[in-house]
């Protein structure tokens, strides 16, 4: 039983892009083969802006999530700390002490990190977390879960770590 | 004799903790052997022993009782709301005085019978106020106090034995307790089944300790419902775990985490009993302690054990047993095109398969135990929307969770690990905080089955208010439906527009409609735009159904979770056909729950009982089966059968 | 719409074009180590001389005559070549070496000590190790002159405080036993005694940590042919190192030059003796680590909020972590049988053989998720790894850290 899962699962592994709501039907995306950190689709920016920020939309589509981590790329095995802020989706500014949960989770082998991040407000706008840990190689999803009032959106963006 | 060798060794002090040893306790000193099954009580979720010995069960609608060597000499109640009748009974306990106290759980209050089955009142109604219960479960009485597993309001609620109400438990944030235990010292111990954990309470209802996490192993717990407290030693109903786990209390109090011992082996093939445990839900010790009762409503069954004679291993689980004896499928399914959406309540994750295929296929998991966006702590429904979003509830953060799936079902079926991705997590009770509710009504809800439509449109059931709730696309309350009409909905399904029947002249009202399946009622019914039901389905004929889909047809499709049946209600809402009985073989189920349709008119019926899904034509002629093996090879038999199993990742 | 797919194997994919020696070279030499934020002495080479004399000092704990080295042998890879040790009663857990340990993340194979300094403490209270307190070590400095002189000549004049007082034979708090005549005699001492006891106290785990930080393991074969010597280790050993990186996935959790993520994995790995797994491990040691006082957030550390504390602060701890033991150094792995956490495997190739088929593994019932795969090696593959991972060992520390400081 475990060869078949071997050989399913490992045979096809697929890496994807999952932070883009393009507006097409939600049955059906094109999977991106990841190699570099923070890499987005076509339609966000492929390298960091000047202040080392990347860019992401939440899959909902309604956030704007832009971020960067210390040390970059992210360490194996290292405590590493991330910078993020929000603003709305097609506006610049960004909101201040807006609710964002910052986490990570190797989703081929259905665990997350062993750590629960530290969060600071660096200023009003900008959220720094603490002591996030890929203790694991392999492929991570980093995410951002924005909650305005009832709901909560996750902007998420696949990492791999050799 | 034997029994009072055995009191005679129960009598003894527990041998030291060795340091290399799990199980330090005598043979003699444990329990373990199958004795017996007590038979014929269908769905038991409560045991309790009077002074004397005497064993009284309750389950479905009624209290059976069993002499000191357990043969029944009465039996009382039948289901109902009037007095002295009682619905799904999910808690016992006797008083000194040999008073009966029953948890009467599906008309959310209690209700006292003399030992020889005469009614002696009852109290409490339902709601989350003072003196009000929602789906009460266990009891525990001393002299002066009934104490109250409040199972749906997330509480313990104290009365005095009048049924006057005297207080209220929140403890350190009760998750749907289930069992309720007392000790000599007045001690509650509370199986906090949410939380997967025990938690002891002093008599003031303050925290002592709360012992265990989640997980398979010793000290942790998955879902215990049911606790017993004898002879110093506390017992753990480990219901998801199917084991019973036994604590020495003042080892508990003191904070360890480690059990005495554990028993019981997994049931291996369908409806074993003989000492294999199922989903044990409830447990209960003989005054004279040698000899345990556990329940295990799931499979209509009832066991006795004695004391152990042999070593520990012969009676606990074989700890090599790996994934994949059983699919456990949780009940509820929604089908999209040739895609499915199933549940899985003891990883709490959803899978997505693809039945294009000669054998189904899972293409993505996702989900998993937690807290945070994501995970689910009670996944309880699970729906597709047309446009292929996936959704989930979770009654216990009282959250509905969406997914995007990257997946086609063109081209060749495969495991994709990760194809899911979450688009929103809501919280309804922030939601309905800042709804306008009615007077009285607390924003505590519980979200269960639910539905989107093609205009987005989100019907959920809520089992707090037992109404279906509609939000748009954008969680803005439009509309309450079935509000002091159901009773206990458990599932809903979509009508769309249809015309009139022709021939008779007579039809179901056409437009948009909701047909909600209510396992209390005995009904489906159908809404639209009133606040009455335009029709109502299965009036007399159903008994308890427990899921429902409709056809591009407009004919409606009702599972009966009672009579282990299928029906299908044509466009005048007269049954047109129906199929099944009790069993395992091709055709038969044993406590069927989610029903949906396939490409080309298939049906597909989650027969949750035997952990399998059957598929069937439009006329219920059986087609194939999937799930675990074992429960699946039954069907061989019917002629013409195919044999599937489902291929996926262990 | 398709999607592209990448064929992995179920390790961490090799980027393209890189030869086996660079992934070697990535992997080799072990970095210097960082001194410790959280010992103030962990440089102090008069700290290491008097750590090193209470490391080999008989009797330390105030009970019986173990010392540090009675299970941590130089001569055995600072081991004991035990399954289980033999202190004062037989253990439980097989003892890791100290060898590198001062690059550790996290002690004890249940990961309960977040310091170095800290670690070497816990062992003298155990019963089941060398059974004494920390007012029994107390009493036994002030009984040895050199080690009293030694201790006031690096740290301070705290044990000059005890002349007057009358210390009881043994004292210590006992974690989860109140009522333990250890815990009695330590609640019935001032607090001001008691606070001095554990300042002393902290003081020699420091010094004890300041000489095992100088137990590292030097320049392996492996190493030497990841840079450039072409025949420093066998064919074998390079097709062990090959698959080690690529095919059989070790370095999922043997990652890094010291071939350890330093965190903790469940194997199933069945219990020594038979029956069912009983040893929480992490799940309790993670409880443990944040309330150890001795920990680098506790009041004897000399970096309470610094970066090792986050570490312990941020720490995830669920019913998941219940049965998973930290992930060792591969490096000296061959000096340092038997394997496992209470040493059920008694050679590398058993340990290997278990990977490859997973047999008998007890991971938690049926329900329990499962992530590690049977490697499914051959005979071949297998010997192929242990010659790789032999490859590993190197030569002892200098002699004169091998056994007691010798005397001026």
């Amino acid at each position: 039983m475990s060869s078949r899962w071997a050989q399913r699962s490992l045979a096809l592994l697929l890496v994807s892009m999952c932070s883009v709501s393009c507006g097409t039907s939600e049955f059906g995306q094109s999977g991106r083969d990841l190699r570099e950190p923070g890499r987005g689709s076509e339609a966000h920016v492929q390298a960091p802006d000047t202040s080392g920020f990347y860019e992401l939309i939440s899959t909902a589509g309604s956030w704007r999530v832009v971020w960067r981590t210390e040390p970059s790329p992210i360490p194996l095995n290292e405590p590493f700390s991330v910078f993020v802020r929000v603003a709305r989706a097609g506006t610049a500014d960004f909101l201040p002490d807006i609710p964002i949960w910052v986490d990570a989770a190797m989703p081929h082998h259905q665990h997350g990190m062993n750590r629960i991040p530290e969060q600071v407000r660096v200023s009003p706008d900008l959220l720094r977390a603490d002591g996030l840990l890929f203790h694991m190689p392999g492929v991570w999803t980093l995410s951002f879960d924005v909650t305005e009032g009832a709901i909560t959106e996750r902007a998420e963006v696949m990492i791999e770590v050799p | 004799m034997m029994l009072a060798t055995v009191v005679l060794l129960c009598s003894l002090a527990p041998t030291a903790i060795q340091a290399d040893s799990l199980f330090p306790v005598e043979v003699g000193d444990r329990f373990g052997l199958f004795e017996e099954t007590l038979a014929g009580l269908p769905s038991p979720r409560a045991a309790a022993f009077d002074s004397e010995g005497r064993l009284f069960l309750a389950g479905e609608n009624r209290v059976d009782v069993f002499d000191q060597e357990l043969q029944r000499t009465a039996s009382w109640g039948k289901r109902g709301d009037g007095s002295g009748q009682l619905r799904r009974p999910g808690g016992l306990a006797v008083a000194a005085n040999g008073a009966v106290y029953v948890s009467d759980s599906g008309n959310h209050r209690i209700q006292i019978f003399q030992p020889d089955g005469r009614w002696g009142g009852r109290f409490a109604s339902r709601g989350s106020g003072e003196g009000q219960l929602l789906e009460p479960a266990g009891l525990a009485v001393s002299d002066e106090r009934l104490f109250v597993a409040d199972s749906g309001n997330n509480r313990i609620q104290v009365f005095d034995r009048l049924g006057q109400p005297v207080t209220r438990w929140s403890a350190d944030g009760l998750m749907r307790p289930s069992g309720i235990a007392r000790d000599e010292e007045g001690r509650l111990f509370v199986a906090d089944t949410g939380n997967q954990r025990i938690v002891v309470l002093n008599p003031d209802g303050a925290v002592l300790v709360a012992l265990g996490e989640r997980g398979p192993f010793p000290g942790l717990f998955s879902g215990p419902q049911g606790v017993a407290v004898s002879r110093g030693r506390l017992y753990v109903a480990d219901t998801d775990n199917h084991r019973i786990q036994v604590f020495d209390i003042q080892s508990v109090l003191r904070g360890e985490t480690e059990p005495l011992y554990e028993w019981g082996k997994h049931a291996l093939r369908p409806r074993e009993g003989e000492g294999r445990l199922h989903y044990p839900d409830a447990v209960a010790v003989s005054p004279g302690g040698g000899q345990i009762v556990i329940c295990e409503s799931f499979v209509d069954r009832t066991q006795v054990f004695g004391p152990a004679v042999e070593s520990v291993e012969v009676y606990a689980a074989d700890p090599t047993v790996r994934t994949g004896i059983s699919s456990h499928y949780g009940p509820a399914i929604s089908a999209l095109g040739p895609l499915l959406l199933l549940m899985e309540p003891e990883s709490q994750t959803l899978q997505v398969m693809d039945v294009r295929g000669m054998a189904p296929l899972v293409i993505t998991r996702f989900g998993g135990w937690g807290a945070a966006a994501g995970k689910f702590r009670d996944l309880a429904g699970v729906a597709f929307s047309p446009t292929g979003r996936l959704y989930g509830s979770d009654g216990d953060t009282a959250r509905i969770q969406s997914w995007r799936l990257d997946y086609e079902p063109t081209g060749e079926a495969a495991f994709f690990p990760g194809a899911s991705h979450l688009v929103q997590a809501v919280d309804l009770s922030v939601l309905m905080e800042s709804e306008e509710l009615p007077l009285g009504t607390s924003p505590h809800v519980r979200p269960g089955a639910l539905v989107v439509d093609k205009d987005g449109l989100i019907y959920v059931i809520d089992e707090v208010s037992a109404s279906v709730l509609v939000f748009d696309a954008r969680w803005r309350l439009q509309r309450r439906i079935g509000a002091g009409r159901l009773k206990r909905p458990l599932d809903l399904a979509l009508l769309e527009t249809f015309g009139e029947d022709s021939a008779s002249g007579t039809s179901l009202p056409s437009g948009e409609h909701v047909a909600v399946a209510d396992g209390d009622l005995g009904q489906v019914l159908l809404f639209g735009t009133r606040d009455e039901p335009e029709a109502i389905l299965g009036a007399g004929l159903l008994v308890e159904p427990a899921g429902v889909t409709t056809d591009p047809e407009g004919r409606v499709l009702v599972t009966d979770r009672a009579t282990h049946r299928v029906h299908v209600f044509d466009t005048r809402g007269a049954e047109l056909t129906s199929w099944g009985k009790e069993g395992l073989g091709a055709g038969e189920f044993f406590k069927p729950r989610g029903i949906a349709m396939l490409p080309n008119g298939k049906i597909l019926v989650l027969d949750h009982g035997n952990h399998r899904g059957q598929v069937f034509t439009e006329s219920g002629e059986f087609v194939s089966a999937f799930g675990r093996r074992l429960y699946v090879n039954e069907t061989r038999a019917a002629p013409g059968a195919e044999e599937v199993t489902e291929k996926e990742d262990s | 719409m398709w999607f592209l797919g990448l064929l992995l194997a179920w390790s961490c994919s090799a980027p393209a074009g890189e030869t086996l020696r660079a992934r070697a070279s990535a992997l080799s030499p072990v970095p210097n180590l960082e001194p410790d934020p959280t010992n103030r002495v962990s440089e102090n080479l008069s700290a290491a001389r008097f750590g090193q004399a209470l490391f080999f000092a008989p009797g330390l704990s105030g009970e019986g005559e173990l010392s540090c080295a009675s299970c941590h042998q130089p001569e055995a890879g600072f081991t004991d070549n035990a399954a289980v040790s033999l202190g004062k009663e037989a253990g439980q857990r097989n003892a890791p070496t100290v060898l590198d340990s001062a690059y550790e993340r996290w002690f004890f194979r249940d990961g309960r000590a977040d310091t170095l300094w800290g670690q070497g403490l816990q062992p003298l209270e155990s019963s089941l190790e060398m059974a004494g307190s920390r007012t029994g070590t107390v009493r036994f400095l002030l009984a040895r002159p050199d080690l009293r002189k030694a201790y006031s000549e690096v740290f301070d004049n705290t044990l000059e405080s005890f002349d007057a007082v009358q210390l009881p034979e043994h004292a210590r708090p006992v974690f989860g036993e109140a009522g333990h005549p250890h815990a009695l005699a330590w609640d019935a001492l001032d607090p001001a005694v008691r606070a001095n006891i554990d300042r002393v106290f902290a003081n020699l785990g420091k010094a004890l940590a300041a000489y095992e930080r100088k137990l590292v393991s030097g320049l392996s074969p492996f190493d030497l042919w990841a840079a450039g010597e072409k025949n420093a280790i066998s064919v074998s050993a390079q097709r062990g190192f090959e698959l080690f990186v690529d095919s059989a996935g070790c370095l999922r959790c043997h990652s890094g030059p010291r071939f350890t993520d330093g965190e903790f994995h469940n194997l199933g790995v069945p219990p020594r003796g038979g029956g069912s797994p009983w040893d929480p491990a992490r799940f309790e040691g993670a409880r443990r680590v944040r309330v150890d006082p001795f920990g680098s957030a506790g009041i004897h550390s000399d970096d309470p909020e610094g970066d090792r504390s986050l570490a312990t602060r941020t720490l995830r701890v669920s019913g998941e972590d219940w049965g998973a033991f930290k992930t060792p150094s591969l490096r000296n792995v061959a000096r340092t049988g038997p394997y496992m956490h209470a040493g059920q495997f008694a050679t590398l190739h058993e340990v290997l053989s278990y990977y490859s088929t997973l047999e008998g593994a007890m991971t938690g019932g049926h329900h329990a998720e499962q992530t590690l795969q049977a490697a499914d090696l051959t005979d071949r593959q297998i010997d192929d790894l242990v010659a790789f991972l032999e490859s590993l060992t190197t030569a002892d520390p200098p002699a004169d850290l091998l056994g007691p400081p010798a005397s001026h």
